[in-house]
């Protein structure tokens, strides 16, 4: 038994196909018993059994053709905010990892966003130093080779500080003598 | 068995002279178009035709499967800071491969009836036995195999492509300037950042200039009674009723086999070419390490160039 479709969407554009006087093809989404989706394509004839049986599912012809078009209208439009939410999250999430990684973000009363080099070897923001500012301060350390062979106990330290006078601290305690001389 | 040629009125001879070879030239070349023509009014139902989805006869070889897109994706190892598993960065994971969509193949091999003698009789062309003064009309089906569809349907196969599909990413151009019929979307290659790709299901309606293939168009005559009667014109015109009631019906029940005009869908590159699609991939990565608190998180994102995965052929056997 088929299970009946949960998305039923244009995979062609009808507007343009009707125009141009070629078949849409459609995208029939189910969902299998892994919660998986399952996407399958083809040709929009009324001719073809795999169109036939979506035409005949009560869910969505039932029967009638233009039942069917408009409940894919409405599958359509479902379907491609799922997408946008989703591409919009993704968005988001690469400005969150660009804003960890090199930059702070700010955010205007006009909900513009700017973007603001940190400035460097600031007494007042060690002071004020945010938690994703000590993280940056970290993650430098931790791309330094002194700190990637020191010992685990000291690295386990700056992990878990969040002082940056601290941190600093225990960075200075893995440098050699060489590393602290004047170039 | 054997050639039936259909026969002419020879004005300046004032006889009845047979059609040469190339002169049935312009039936084979219009019965290809009258196929081509069926196969594009009536979708899956008409014999020949191929579409994705299932229900008729499965081309995919092996059979049960499809043509498959599928994509890298990105994906993401987190670590909770202050645990024990804290302790490093977590590794990078692989990225995983998604399917994204499936395409079924099938094409209308159904069994089609013989037209009935009587429909042969009143639309067929006349030919001379031999022999006296015998005149026949052509009904049997070898004999109409013979004489023009076995090479009309070898044209359609390696020459001209009228009457045959294509599959292709824009408008073929193959076997000379025509008419191609987009019959709609049949495949999407998707990948994870660098766009993706349609492919196309044309069909081939006509030759621009037809004249290599139908130098001529004799007139064929056959024996008309009441009315006017005696020898009469009898159209070979594609709408024409000796292509529509005796040639198209018996092209129709031979469009399933080998050397024929049946069509696969697979991986296999035997057979004469009618187009591929590729499904392709971005087989490369790059890495990247964040921090949101408290979690420490590893990322690897496709990227580069795309990869060939899977070559799909669509062929004639």
């Amino acid at each position: 038994m088929i299970k009946t479709p949960r998305w039923i969407i244009w995979a062609s554009h009808p507007d343009e196909d009707s125009k141009l006087d070629r078949p849409s093809t459609i995208e029939v989404i189910r969902v299998n018993e892994y919660d998986e989706y399952e996407h399958d394509i083809f040709i929009a004839d009324h001719n073809s059994e795999s169109f036939k049986e979506v035409l005949m599912d009560p869910n969505w012809g039932n029967g009638d053709d233009a039942q069917l078009i408009k409940r894919i209208h409405e599958s359509t439009a479902e379907w491609r905010t799922l997408e946008d939410e989703t591409a919009e999250e993704f968005e988001q999430f690469k400005e969150w990892k660009k804003n960890n990684k090199e930059k702070v973000t700010i955010t205007s009363n006009e909900n513009i966003i700017e973007y603001k080099e940190v400035i460097k070897f600031d007494l007042e923001q060690f002071e004020t130093a945010t938690s994703e500012q000590i993280f940056k301060l970290k993650l430098d350390m931790f791309e330094k080779e002194r700190v990637q062979s020191a010992d685990k106990k000291i690295k386990s330290q700056i992990r878990m500080s969040q002082d940056p006078f601290e941190i600093v601290s225990l960075y200075y305690s893995v440098m050699t003598p060489s590393d602290s001389e004047p170039t | 068995m054997a050639k039936r040629r259909p026969l002419k009125w020879d004005y300046s001879l004032n006889g009845l002279r047979e059609w040469s070879d190339s002169e049935l030239g312009a039936l084979r070349y219009n019965l290809a178009v009258a196929y081509g023509d069926y196969l594009n009014s009536g979708g899956i139902g008409s014999n020949g035709a191929v579409s994705t989805g299932t229900g008729k006869s499965d081309i995919y070889n092996p059979g049960g499967g499809s043509t498959t897109d599928t994509r890298r994706n990105q994906v993401s190892n987190s670590n909770a800071a202050g645990g024990s598993a804290a302790e490093d960065w977590p590794g990078y994971p692989s990225t995983t491969v998604s399917t994204i969509s499936n395409v079924r193949w099938q094409q209308n091999l159904d069994a089609v009836g013989m037209p009935s003698a009587g429909t042969l009789t009143d639309h067929s062309f006349l030919y001379y036995q031999g022999g006296g003064y015998s005149f026949r009309y052509t009904n049997t089906e070898t004999d109409f195999l013979e004489t023009v569809i076995n090479d009309a349907i070898s044209l359609m196969r390696s020459n001209h492509e009228v009457g045959t599909y294509r599959i292709s990413t824009s408008t073929p151009s193959n076997g000379g300037a025509g008419t191609w019929t987009d019959k709609g979307l049949v495949f999407t290659d998707t990948t994870y950042s660098n766009g993706s790709t349609s492919y196309r299901l044309y069909l081939k309606r006509n030759l621009n200039d037809p004249s290599p293939y139908a130098p001529s168009t004799p007139t064929s005559h056959r024996w008309t009674v009441g009315g006017s009667q005696g020898f009469h014109p009898h159209s070979t015109a594609v709408g024409g009723s000796l292509i529509q009631n005796c040639l198209l019906p018996i092209l129709r029940r031979n469009c399933s086999g080998g050397g024929r005009l049946q069509y696969r869908m697979g991986t296999s590159n035997s057979g004469i070419n009618r187009g591929s699609m590729t499904d392709r991939r971005q087989e490369g990565s790059s890495t990247s390490q964040n921090y949101s608190d408290p979690n420490y998180i590893s990322t690897r994102t496709p990227s580069g160039g795309n990869s060939s995965i899977t070559n799909y052929y669509f062929k004639l056997i």
